[in-house]
């Protein structure tokens, strides 16, 4: 049986896991052969759909357990960790930026 | 309130028939203020929004599309959800072609009620059955008793 790497994120963006991060979440993972799940308060979602990943409804402060398997894990847990924190606040500052409204 | 009584019979297309991603946000606009009158006055306004919004990233997959956006100065949800028999390159990150749209605007706060509606409709729309009986129903209120029936318990 294949090895599962597993890494940690914790949500900072103030409005949680909506939409606009779900996107880049599955971007990203689908950039890996690695079959990726992601897992928060006891629901987990495959990380290549956007459904999954937003039925998660993961607020601020939520801490997602990334968990990966396949050739690739260590990249992919790597990648998704600092897209998942770092894509956060991006997008945040992105909107701000703009002055757009955003969900 | 439950979530799938935001939705009323006016806020239901059986039959998208639009050819292009803008016609249909627009057409979910329409439903959206014949269902909610307060916001004609921000009708074109909301489908820009929901224009740009999707020129980020597309919320298709698996055959669902969810378009939202908040809105300043609107202090409550408005949905409109619409079925398009062939299905429409939505720019799904699947791929797939999306046959069942869920529009959504909401206020510019109440980040934590938004998050559980989008939850609650993604989980809806996840259901295996979802597009295909959202493709048979024969009226509105099959639309609208899905909603309700295949939402998690």
């Amino acid at each position: 049986m294949e090895d599962t790497v597993v890494g940690t994120a914790v949500v900072a963006n103030p409005h949680g896991i909506h939409a606009r991060p779900s996107h880049a979440i599955v971007s990203t993972a689908c950039e890996y052969q690695a079959r990726i799940e992601l897992r928060c308060d006891g629901r987990v979602a495959d990380a290549r759909s956007i459904l999954a990943v937003m039925t998660l409804g993961a607020g601020e402060g939520t801490s997602i357990e990334v968990a990966a398997s396949g050739e690739d894990a260590v990249q992919a847990v790597e990648h998704l960790v600092r897209v998942l924190q770092a894509a956060e606040g991006d997008a945040g500052k992105e909107a701000q930026n703009r002055g757009e409204s955003h969900a | 309130m439950p979530h799938a009584a935001l939705f009323s019979e006016h806020s239901v297309l059986l039959d998208l028939q639009a050819d292009d991603s803008e016609s249909i946000l627009a057409s979910l606009v329409e439903a959206m203020v014949t269902a909610k009158p307060e916001l004609v006055s921000r009708q074109d306004e909301i489908v820009q929004a929901l224009i740009a919004r999707e020129a980020e990233g597309s919320t298709g997959s698996q055959g669902v599309g969810i378009p939202h956006v908040k809105l300043e100065g609107n202090d409550s949800v408005a949905v409109a959800i619409g079925v398009h028999q062939e299905g429409l390159d939505f720019a799904a990150l699947d791929g797939e072609p999306v046959h069942v749209f869920v529009a959504i605007v909401r206020p510019a706060d109440q980040t934590d009620e938004h998050l559980q509606l989008m939850r609650w409709i993604a989980s809806v729309a996840q259901h295996q059955d979802f597009v295909s009986f959202a493709r048979q129903a024969k009226d509105v209120q099959q639309i609208l008793d899905l909603l309700t029936e295949l939402a998690p318990a």
